[in-house]
Formats: structure tokens, C-alpha cells, sequence
């Protein structure tokens, strides 16, 4: 039995549901960050600040906060770590650049987000969502440079792996 | 010719001159003190787990593990796809707590039940686990740092690690 709806529709219909086919499922619309995906990430972020001489810590998170990996350059200051995980969280919490979110660190909605994660949130520009299909599914983070160089070796993975 | 010397050049004088003379060619002579051992590059410790990753996929596990330096601080870590997240903290405490005493964590578990290890977790931000899964990377016969993994059963953990040893 055909639905009673327009011959236009029902063409778009199954026009849809053939594509729908080589697009992602709607369950899954951008698919989990695997592993695989923030060692790549973390690679390409290394090569940039490597290029530049810096030496950063490098954080990938998921798209619910939790860390997937970090990495410390050599000789990058031990306290990078820590800040770039903090940094990538925030930025993963709220799908946007952690130097969009940094101004409103001392609201109390921020402050007590902090308190939620037991304190780990860092309130500095140098992370980027990493975001598939319209959808944030993890950040990516460093620190151990200036904010600016921080965010700039962030970008060049997010370009280099994942181009939008 | 005997030797002459001025006046009031005494002998501790003399040992001064010779010292400063040949202080600079003795000292390179002399070997260096030693330095410090050099923690896991993140080459090295990147290296590290991925060998530890597979032996956890060859286990059929999804581990967390984490690779610190001598002090404690975190090199490298990684999740593996599908381990629960707070693995990621499991891993780290028990590896920074086996870098700080230079033993496998898990000789550190009666440890672990003592007034002392709250002290020293309470030092450590109450980040360390004195549970088995993590082993020292000795150098030298120094300890380097550490590597501890999570996820398992606390000997799969352990397994896993000394597995990733092998990448240093």
C-alpha cells in the first residue's frame, strides 16, 4: 500500500533513503573518536610545534571530556600536561574554542562546572573542538607555548587530519 | 740550581697555583658527575604503548595505559577504544606511585593500607594507587619512570605494562 502522500515527496523519500546509505546512519551521525583518530591528531600537532621549535603537551578528549591521550614533547614543562587536558575538557564541554570560553571563567556556572570536575578545567585559549558532521565528538588541546602558538599547533592538526 | 722562591710563598700558596693551573685539564679529565637519567622521550613512551596495547588486544583487553617520568609527571598516555574512562586516572596513579618508589605498584598494595602512603597521596593530590599494574623503567640502574596500565584484572594490567617495557 503506498503512504497518501505527493509522488515529489515520495521521490524525495526514497532519494533519501538511497543516500542515506553512503552517509553515515542517523543512530551514529558523526561516529565516535577512536583512538586511532587522536593519535593522528596528536601527530600532526607534534610535527607543527616541532617545526616551530616549541615544546608542548598535546591532549585529545572525547566528546563527553574524558581523556583519550596526551603526550608530552621532551623537555616540555611538567605542569603542559595537566593544562592541556584541562583546556581540551572545557573546549569539549561546550563545542567551541577554550579562548571563547576563558572571559567567563570566574561566572559561577563555570566555577562550579570546576568544582564538578574536581577542579581539572584550565581557562586558557589553546584548545579547538574537534567537530565531524556538524557534531563535536572531542577537543584537542596544548599548552607549553604562548596561548596563541598553543591554539595555532591545535588548528594545524585539526587541518592536517581532519580538513572541514 | 735549586728552586727560589720569594718570600712568604708558602707551601698552601703553591698547592693554590697548582690547583688553578691544573684544575681545568685535571677536571676534564676527571669522569662527570653522573646526569641525571633522562626520562621517556614521547617518541619512547608513544612507542611504549603502543607494544602494550597490543599486548592487551592480543589478551583480547581495552586497557588504559600511561607512561610517566622519574618524578611522577605524565609522558604519554592512551585509551584504547571502548576503555571505561576513569582507566585513564587508574593508569596514571599507579604509575606515577610505582616512578616515586621505583617498584612495581604492586609490591606497594600493604603500602597502601598505612597512615605513611595517606600522607604521601595526600602530597600527591590523592592522584596515586597503590594497586598491581604498573612497573618501573629502570636506566642505569636508576629508575627512569614508569609505566602502568588499567582496565583488567590487576595481573592483565601488569602484563601489559611489563609488555610495554620492552619498548624502552
Amino acid at each position: 500500500m503506498m503512504l497518501p502522500i505527493p509522488s515529489v515527496l515520495r521521490a524525495g523519500l526514497v532519494t533519501t533513503l538511497l543516500v542515506g546509505v553512503s552517509i553515515p546512519a542517523v543512530a551514529q551521525p558523526a561516529g565516535r573518536l577512536t583512538l586511532a583518530d587522536a593519535l593522528r591528531l596528536i601527530e600532526a600537532a607534534r610535527a607543527d610545534a616541532s617545526a616551530k621549535s616549541l615544546r608542548l603537551s598535546i591532549a585529545v578528549v572525547d566528546a563527553r571530556g574524558d581523556l583519550v591521550v596526551i603526550a608530552s614533547m621532551p623537555d616540555a614543562n611538567a605542569a603542559t600536561a595537566d593544562t592541556a587536558i584541562g583546556k581540551a575538557m572545557l573546549s569539549a564541554f561546550f563545542g567551541q574554542p577554550s579562548a571563547a570560553l576563558a572571559p567567563r571563567a570566574n561566572t559561577p556556572i563555570f566555577q562550579s562546572l570546576n568544582a564538578e570536575t574536581g577542579g581539572r578545567l584550565r581557562f586558557f585559549q589553546g584548545a579547538l573542538p574537534i567537530v565531524r558532521n556538524g557534531y563535536t565528538v572531542g577537543a584537542i588541546g596544548a599548552s607549553g607555548a604562548t596561548a596563541q602558538q598553543d591554539e595555532d599547533s591545535a588548528r594545524a592538526a585539526l587541518t592536517s587530519v581532519a580538513p572541514r | 740550581m735549586g728552586m727560589h722562591r720569594p718570600t712568604g710563598f708558602t707551601t698552601a700558596g703553591m698547592a693554590l697555583i697548582v690547583a688553578v693551573v691544573l684544575g681545568a685539564p685535571m677536571g676534564a679529565q676527571q669522569p662527570a658527575p653522573p646526569l641525571p637519567t633522562p626520562g621517556p622521550s614521547m617518541a619512547e613512551a608513544l612507542k611504549a604503548l603502543d607494544m602494550a596495547r597490543a599486548a592487551a588486544t592480543k589478551a583480547n583487553l581495552t586497557l588504559s595505559c600511561a607512561v610517566v617520568d622519574s618524578r611522577g609527571d605524565l609522558v604519554a598516555l592512551t585509551r584504547m577504544d571502548g576503555a571505561r574512562f576513569f582507566t585513564t586516572d587508574v593508569a596514571r596513579g599507579k604509575a606515577q606511585l610505582s616512578a616515586i618508589f621505583g617498584q612495581a605498584s604492586g609490591n606497594l598494595a600493604q603500602f597502601g593500607a598505612t597512615p605513611a602512603f595517606s600522607n604521601f597521596n595526600a602530597t600527591a593530590q590523592g592522584r596515586l594507587f597503590p594497586i598491581q599494574g604498573a612497573v618501573p623503567i629502570m636506566r642505569n640502574n636508576q629508575v627512569g619512570g614508569a609505566i602502568g596500565c588499567s582496565g583488567g584484572t590487576s595481573q592483565q594490567d601488569e602484563d601489559a605494562a611489563k609488555a610495554g617495557l620492552a619498548g624502552f
